[in-house]
């Protein structure tokens, strides 16, 4: 299945061709109407990675000018199973926000408190 | 002395339905302003609050204390927040959830308790703040509007809120004349763009790539599979589409990953290899009803239950009868491999809260061996009107009442209403001889010198009561849709 999203205003794509540097980038708006989609998205990409032993993925949130709580609450549930993972299967999400968009910086701070060794925020 | 194990258990159980209870009545008190809701949300947080402490749970005890302000703040705004505002909530009660399945005397790995606290305490201060500052002009309002109406799609409580003032927009811009009308009509059309209801069809050109989806996914798995899509055309909202697309992509891939068995597997138990998908989407009375069926194992209902308990997810855990709740429960799932991700409980509780969203409901039946059906639910908007247009004096816009008034008789005594009157439109009542309509329970008389004309409207801005006109648009004329009976109780 491909692992992106391409809809009105929203788009998610995923790199996996360089097994070193995995990246998801997601642009435009991330509302109500695609959380299921971005849900399935990240369900995909969690096997990807597990699957290839990644160790870290960079997300590229540089390009995402809204994003709502539900679909925040997505990046919250994927902690939680990398959590869930046997410590040598953990991976990191690194994230790249864009310092333009203030809510990037602030959400991101909020989500790194849930697992501080799984999250690191960089611009 | 320590807590006893099972009391912690029970609390944790309890907790997490408390937080799960929470997440729901929060979301629904942002989209359809839920008074109950509201008060239970007030209610189920401060119990938290209290357990927690009594149980030692020091951390969820500290995290509701800052809920609640967030909460009070909140509900000084009639809940009209914004993203970050809503964000910080859900991302409070995760964070609970989180300390709540905690083991017990655990160290919080990785878990930064204070930061959290700290973000916390700056959106409060933030909030705080904002209530002294002065409310910005209406022309920076609408100047924002303008900007955004192209991007934002607008959640139902902000648009509940706007839809009366985008009516007074119309109804200003349509009675101008001269240089501030091309300004009204810029503040109205911004409105509408932002508010307006977005139509849009939902029929196999929109559903019909889940079938591709669920044959290549079930050629990954090494399952055979025959997908029977029946799709019947309906007019539905933007809204509407994109959550019915949703659930039928996450039920599909559900039921081949998780429903249909390998081949082996089926032809030991005496099936047919190949398995099989049969998904409906058709109107049903005033419902569009989607029902995506497969032959497969069915949800193993004991190891549901099994799963549960193990979770410490209360009492519920050890009702048969409620395992749909359970399979729905935010990341539930019976498996336990920790490279599964998706368990039959990942994405059902995004596809219960978006048809919920949108009024809708999602419902289950299985059997063990033979497969598991999903329903889901969603009432029909309301997008087309057949209805009398009238032309009233003073009033530059056709008003149309729905045709489930029927024109009646000279009737003495019935409430007169003059639009233009009501509107600001005139100063003076018109004098002209009311028409006459009734619905059966009531009669009332519309001031019009021209007898009405039978005309089909379509919904542009909907309002809820107690407001008593909606934007409509017959052909490419927009005018408004009254409701009579609002307008007398308004009048009374």
């Amino acid at each position: 299945m491909d692992l992106a999203i391409r809809d009105l205003d929203f788009e998610a794509k995923v790199e996996l061709a360089d097994p070193e540097h995995p990246r998801l980038e997601l642009a435009g708006n991330a509302d109500g109407t695609i959380v299921a989609h971005f849900a399935g998205l990240i369900l995909d990409l969690h096997h990807k990675l597990v699957e290839r032993n990644a160790r870290t993925i960079t997300v590229d949130i540089r390009a995402l000018e809204f994003m709502n709580a539900s679909c925040f609450n997505v990046f919250v549930n994927w902690i939680g199973v990398i959590t869930e993972l046997p410590s040598d299967q953990r991976y990191r999400l690194d994230f790249v926000a864009n310092p333009a968009i203030p809510w990037q910086k602030r959400s991101l701070n909020t989500l790194a408190c849930f697992a501080t060794d799984l999250v690191g925020i960089g611009s | 002395m320590g807590i006893p194990e099972d009391l912690v258990q029970q609390f944790r159980g309890v907790a997490l339905q408390r937080l799960e209870r929470l997440e729901t009545a929060w979301a629904s008190v942002l989209s359809s302003l839920d008074d109950d809701a509201a008060v239970s949300i007030h209610r189920e947080i401060h119990t938290l609050k209290g357990e927690s402490r009594m149980v030692g749970f020091t951390d969820v005890n500290m995290v509701c204390h800052k809920l609640e302000d967030l909460l009070e703040v909140a509900r000084g705004r009639g809940y009209a927040v914004d993203e970050d505002f809503d964000l910080a909530v859900n991302m409070a009660l995760r964070f609970m959830a989180m300390l709540v399945r905690k083991k017990v005397g655990a160290q919080l790995q990785g878990i930064d308790l204070p930061g959290f606290i700290k973000q916390i305490d700056a959106l409060l201060a933030d909030a705080r703040a904002e209530q002294r500052m002065p409310r910005s002009t209406t022309g920076g309002m609408l100047a924002m509007l303008r900007k955004d109406a192209a991007t934002v799609r607008v959640p139902s409580a902000l648009r509940s809120r706007l839809a009366p003032i985008a009516i007074d927009s119309f109804v200003e811009y349509a009675a101008t004349r001269g240089a501030r009308r091309d300004r009204l009509r810029v503040s109205w059309h911004s409105l509408r763009d932002l508010i307006g209801v977005q139509r849009a069809v939902i029929g196999a050109g929109q559903l019909a790539k889940h079938r591709a989806n669920a044959l290549a996914l079930a050629r990954e798995l090494g399952k055979e599979l025959e997908v029977v899509f029946e799709i019947e055309t309906a007019e539905v909202t933007t809204d509407m589409l994109a959550a019915i697309d949703a659930a039928v992509l996450h039920l599909v891939r559900n039921a081949v990953d998780h429903g249909i068995e390998s081949p082996a597997t089926r032809a030991a138990a005496g099936k047919h290899s190949v398995g099989k998908i049969h998904m409906t989407c058709g109107v049903r009375g005033d419902n569009l009803v989607v029902i995506v069926q497969d032959d497969g194992r069915g949800i193993l209902i004991d190891e549901v239950v099994a799963r549960a308990i193990e979770l410490g997810l209360g009492p519920n855990a050890a009702d048969r009868d409620k395992w749909f709740d359970l399979v729905c429960l935010p990341g539930f799932t019976t498996r336990t491999e920790a490279s599964d991700l998706s368990g039959r409980g990942v994405g059902l509780d995004v596809v219960r809260g978006a048809i919920s969203n949108i009024g809708g409901t999602v419902s289950a039946t299985t059997s063990s061996g033979a497969g598991t059906t999903w329903t889901v639910e969603v009432p029909l908007p309301q997008l087309s009107i057949a209805g009398h247009v009238f032309r009233v004096q003073h009033v530059p816009f056709p008003l149309v009442i729905d045709e489930a008034w029927r024109l009646t008789e000279t009737s003495p005594g019935a409430p007169v209403i003059d639009v233009a009157l009501r509107l600001g439109l005139a100063e003076e009542a018109a004098g002209e001889a009311p028409r006459y309509l009734t619905n059966g329970k009531l009669t009332v008389g519309i001031v019009s010198d021209r007898a009405p004309q039978p005309a089909q409207a379509r919904r542009l801005v909907a309002v809820a009561p107690p407001s008593f006109a909606e934007i409509v648009t017959l052909d490419t004329v927009e005018g408004l849709l009254i409701h009579p009976e609002r307008m007398v109780t308004v009048a009374r």
